[in-house]
């Protein structure tokens, strides 16, 4: 059967006739006569640079673009790349936002940013270091130093005793001018109308702590946080010598 | 087909500088078995013959970038006829079909060249595969190694489809035959009622 469908196909050989393999042969050398056409492969050899110099392009843009981002602060347009890059990237480290946030105040310390921003961006670190599951991770000793740099920030103000809003004099001092970190107060000072209002971050805490009116927001809710038993920072000793430990204190880190 | 495979290699370089010897010794080997190959695609004599001349005219404007020998040039041929064919009957189901009472011009060809029916019939409930398969087996009468290089596969998976092309060819023809019998037998029987 199968020399029979082997027979039967071969009926469909053929041979070209004389005269149209003339008429081929005729083309062709037409076709061989014609200027040479720019061959395919080097059309491709052309087009093959371009489009590997675009994806190394484009791939050292990013790069460039989400190592620019690194630094940026809350507020700067490269920090949206910088909130994707990190999301992408906490898929392997969680402690990636914390890091972040952390180094981002530090920075913004380092440019005398005003101190709300700074209270701002230290609430997102809090947040961050709370948010992340394995506590060992955590750059907390970090925080504590950024901490401590505000209040040294503070306490090294040229204007530390003048009063929250005065012009700082003028006395030559290295500040930068645009610089709107307050004074730091210490405790005792200002007037006894505002002694007891001790913020919103001190209600409902019991207890006299004798906070004084002036005391920076930040002092105030590190205050608030001790009450609830927490380890008392070196800073906030520092920036409040008169306090006195409370019997939920857990441990106190001498100046 | 080893002679044919030698002479080709000793053309390779020659085609490649677009040589117009090279190309009428290329066309003196290769022209015939492609004619046929295509003829056994497209059912249609002078389409195969286009299709012979669409491939050389290809092969010069590619020439300069032909890579490989002569067995890489025989590929290459009928890997191009095999296109060409494609192209045509991609064209052929797209064209309406008309009824018509004049004579057969360009598309209606199919039934000059192909004087059995049955065969006709079979290979048309082939897929263009299996088509391709037999043709260049059992027309052309290509090896396993080159119809797997004009195929672009490989030579174990050219036995196998052909061998299932055989059987599947071999099933159809003989249902074919049966319904041509029966019918046959029906217009006799017809024809002996009128008497």
């Amino acid at each position: 059967m199968s020399v029979d469908i082997r027979d039967r196909l071969a009926d469909l050989e053929i041979e070209i006739v004389p005269e149209t393999a003339q008429r081929h042969r005729a083309a062709i050398e037409a076709e061989l006569k014609s200027p040479s056409p720019i061959p395919v492969r080097r059309m491709r050899g052309r087009r093959r640079p371009t489009v590997i110099l675009a994806i190394v392009a484009l791939i050292v843009l990013t790069a460039a673009g989400a190592l620019a981002a690194e630094t940026a602060v809350q507020g700067e347009p490269l920090y949206p790349v910088k909130q994707v890059t990190e999301w992408a990237r906490t898929w392997i480290d969680a402690t990636v936002p914390a890091d972040h946030r952390i180094e981002e105040l530090d920075r913004m310390i380092d440019r005398r940013a005003n101190q709300e921003e700074i209270t701002d961006q230290l609430q997102r670190a809090e947040d961050a270091v709370a948010d992340v599951a394995v506590r060992d991770a955590v750059p907390v000793d970090r925080l504590d130093r950024a901490r401590d740099r505000i209040v040294d920030a503070e306490a090294d103000a040229p204007n530390s005793d003048q009063p929250v809003g005065d012009d700082p004099p003028s006395d030559g001092a290295d500040r930068p001018p645009d610089s709107t970190l307050p004074p730091l107060e210490r405790p005792g000072d200002g007037d006894e109308g505002e002694q007891d209002g001790r913020g919103d971050a001190l209600e409902g805490v019991e207890g006299d702590l004798s906070l004084p009116a002036a005391i920076p927001p930040l002092c105030r809710r590190a205050a608030a946080s001790t009450e609830r038993g927490e380890t008392i920072p070196r800073w906030v000793l520092r920036a409040w010598p008169d306090y006195l430990p409370q019997p939920g204190d857990r441990a106190l880190d001498s100046p | 087909m080893t002679r044919a495979r030698d002479a080709l290699e000793e053309h390779v370089d020659g085609v490649r500088t677009r040589s117009e010897e090279a190309f009428s010794a290329v066309y003196a080997l290769m022209a015939n078995g492609l004619a046929s190959y295509a003829n056994g695609m497209l059912r249609d004599r002078l389409a195969a013959e286009d299709s012979v001349q669409q491939a050389f005219l290809e092969l010069a404007r590619a020439a300069p970038n032909l890579r490989g020998d002569g067995r890489s040039l025989r590929a290459w041929l009928y890997r191009s006829v095999r296109y060409s064919c494609l192209d045509e009957i991609r064209r052929r189901e797209r064209r309406p079909e008309v009824v018509t009472d004049q004579v057969p011009g360009a598309g209606y060809r199919d039934e000059i060249d192909l004087p059995d029916p049955a065969l006709q019939a079979a290979l048309l409930a082939l897929s263009e595969r299996q088509r391709s398969l037999l043709v260049l087996r059992h027309v052309v009468g290509l090896s396993g190694a080159q119809v797997a290089k004009a195929m672009e596969t490989n030579r174990t998976a050219v036995y196998a489809a052909t061998a299932r092309a055989e059987r599947r060819l071999r099933q159809l023809l003989e249902g074919v035959e049966s319904e041509h019998v029966a019918a046959s037998v029906s217009v006799e029987r017809e024809v002996l009622d009128e008497r």
